[in-house]
């Protein structure tokens, strides 16, 4: 190996060396740089997904609040009322007795219902069962629930989200709808969980509407963070069918794109 | 010693190549769903060509050079198809469609003079460095950033992009100085590019996990 090779040796093998040392010193910089931005907005996605979700408890709380207030004044106020005037009109002791009785039972199912234990262990089909025996209880609504398939254990926080949709609807529906039945269907599929939840009342157009009176937005953002898809189909006098679509075992539990 | 090295290096090579096809092999499993299960063939014709094939014809006939330009020029086309498979964006696979195209013209045109072979293999190395280009902007923009170093497309690019880099100044620069690998000690540049290549495969193979390869 005479000197002219030695140096062309030296000059090939040092560029090689070089373009290789920086392309890797590139490639790191560059992974480790957009690393750590993507762990910055996952943990923030991460902050705000943990926002929803305490946003969503506090307004199912204040709901649950307003239900007990409801309920203390219209059903079992009224009742004490009743049995008062019964009392006061000389009516028969069996007659106060069956009043009283059904006060009484009353207030133990409320008393059942706002357990705070029995609120945090609740699962999504009991959250729903419950909200649906009470309209019928209270004859607020004819409502039904469905539940078909193989239920499948999903995320609670998950579940909060998707009862505090359900429980916005139901409000929409009661309020608003002038509606005499509530379905609602939990279909659980191999991959899928859909829940379908329609009422017959006066319903609305979904062109001409403007949605964030009513919490189409709110109801839609609220999907959208638990990766799921929230569709609303609905046309005047014909009812409103919300569907809420959630693909099962998911990586993520939240949405880090919102 | 001079008769020694060839030998060793040459051999050095075939081991780096059969290490990646078994260790593919061992791993396959992992990677089954994925347009990078391909690899594993492509390894192992790899192994065959260069380090079977390619000495015993070369026994026969010294004049071997075709089997390797036909070889050259198969594992770019495979290259391009893989990057076709992965890219997700609609204007990168036109480009490749575009360039592999070209590149086979090229390549048709240079294989009918030996001297202009190796300008085929530097331009197939240009066009990989490019797609890889394409393929780290997709995984820079996707999740997959997170879990990097399980990826086994990212390897892959690694290790293209890492052998190609060092390849095309090596063989522009053989020129320029008019020496070539036949001389021993600028195989040790062969040799150590050959290493980066497969070691990264082989990292690949062992680090990637199943669940992010299913593209």
């Amino acid at each position: 190996m005479d000197e002219k090779e030695i140096q062309s040796f030296l000059i090939i093998s040092s560029v090689i060396l070089f373009l290789l040392i920086m392309t890797m010193i590139s490639l790191f910089v560059l992974f480790q740089k957009r690393k750590n931005a993507l762990l910055l907005k996952n943990e923030f996605a991460k902050k705000h997904f943990e926002q929803e979700i305490s946003k969503a408890q506090i307004e199912i709380r204040e709901e649950t609040f307003r239900n007990i207030s409801w309920e203390l004044h219209d059903n079992i106020g009224q009742l004490l009322t009743l049995a008062k005037i019964q009392l006061q009109s000389d009516s028969s002791i069996n007659e106060v007795k069956g009043t009283l009785d059904k006060c009484i039972k009353e207030l133990r199912i409320l008393s059942k219902l706002i357990n705070p234990d029995a609120l945090k262990n609740m699962s999504l089909e009991q959250a729903v069962s419950d909200e649906i025996n009470r309209f019928n209880r209270l004859n607020f609504i004819e409502s039904q629930l469905t539940i078909k398939g193989q239920q499948i254990k999903i995320d609670s926080k998950i579940e909060i989200v998707f009862f505090r949709i359900l429980q916005e609807f139901f409000s929409n529906t009661i309020k608003h709808a002038k509606a005499t039945h509530l379905d609602v269907i939990l279909d659980y599929q191999s991959d899928m969980l859909i829940i379908i939840a329609k009422d017959d009342g006066l319903g609305f157009d979904l062109n001409k509407q403007n949605h964030s009176g009513i919490g189409l937005t709110n109801i839609k953002s609220r999907a959208k963070l638990v990766n799921a898809s929230a569709t609303f189909t609905s046309e005047p006098n014909k009812g409103t069918k919300l569907t809420i679509t959630y693909k099962l075992n998911h990586e993520g539990t939240y949405n880090s794109n919102c | 010693m001079s008769d020694f090295y060839p030998y060793v290096m040459s051999y050095s090579v075939s081991a780096f190549e059969f290490a990646a096809a078994v260790i593919a092999t061992i791993h396959y499993k992992k990677y089954v769903n994925s347009s990078e299960a391909y690899f594993l063939h492509f390894l192992w014709v790899t192994f065959f060509v260069d380090s079977i094939l390619g000495p015993l014809i070369g026994i026969y006939n010294p004049g071997n050079t075709w089997l390797y330009y036909g070889y050259t020029g198969m594992s770019f086309l495979f290259y391009y198809w893989w990057y076709y498979s992965i890219l997700t964006e609609k204007l990168y696979k036109k480009i490749i469609l575009t360039i592999s195209a070209i590149f086979i013209i090229l390549y048709v045109l240079n294989g009918i003079n030996i001297e202009h072979h190796k300008y085929s293999f530097i331009i197939g190395a240009s066009f990989v460095l490019i797609f890889a280009g394409f393929h780290l902007h997709q995984l820079f923009n996707s999740n997959y950033t997170l879990i990097i170093k399980h990826k086994l497309s990212f390897w892959i690019t690694t290790a293209l992009v890492l052998f190609n880099i060092g390849m095309i100044p090596f063989i522009l620069l053989s020129k320029y100085f008019n020496v070539w690998a036949h001389n021993s000690v600028f195989g040790i540049i062969l040799l150590f590019l050959n290493m980066v290549l497969y070691g990264c495969y082989i990292i690949g193979f062992i680090w990637t996990k199943k669940k992010y390869n299913h593209f």
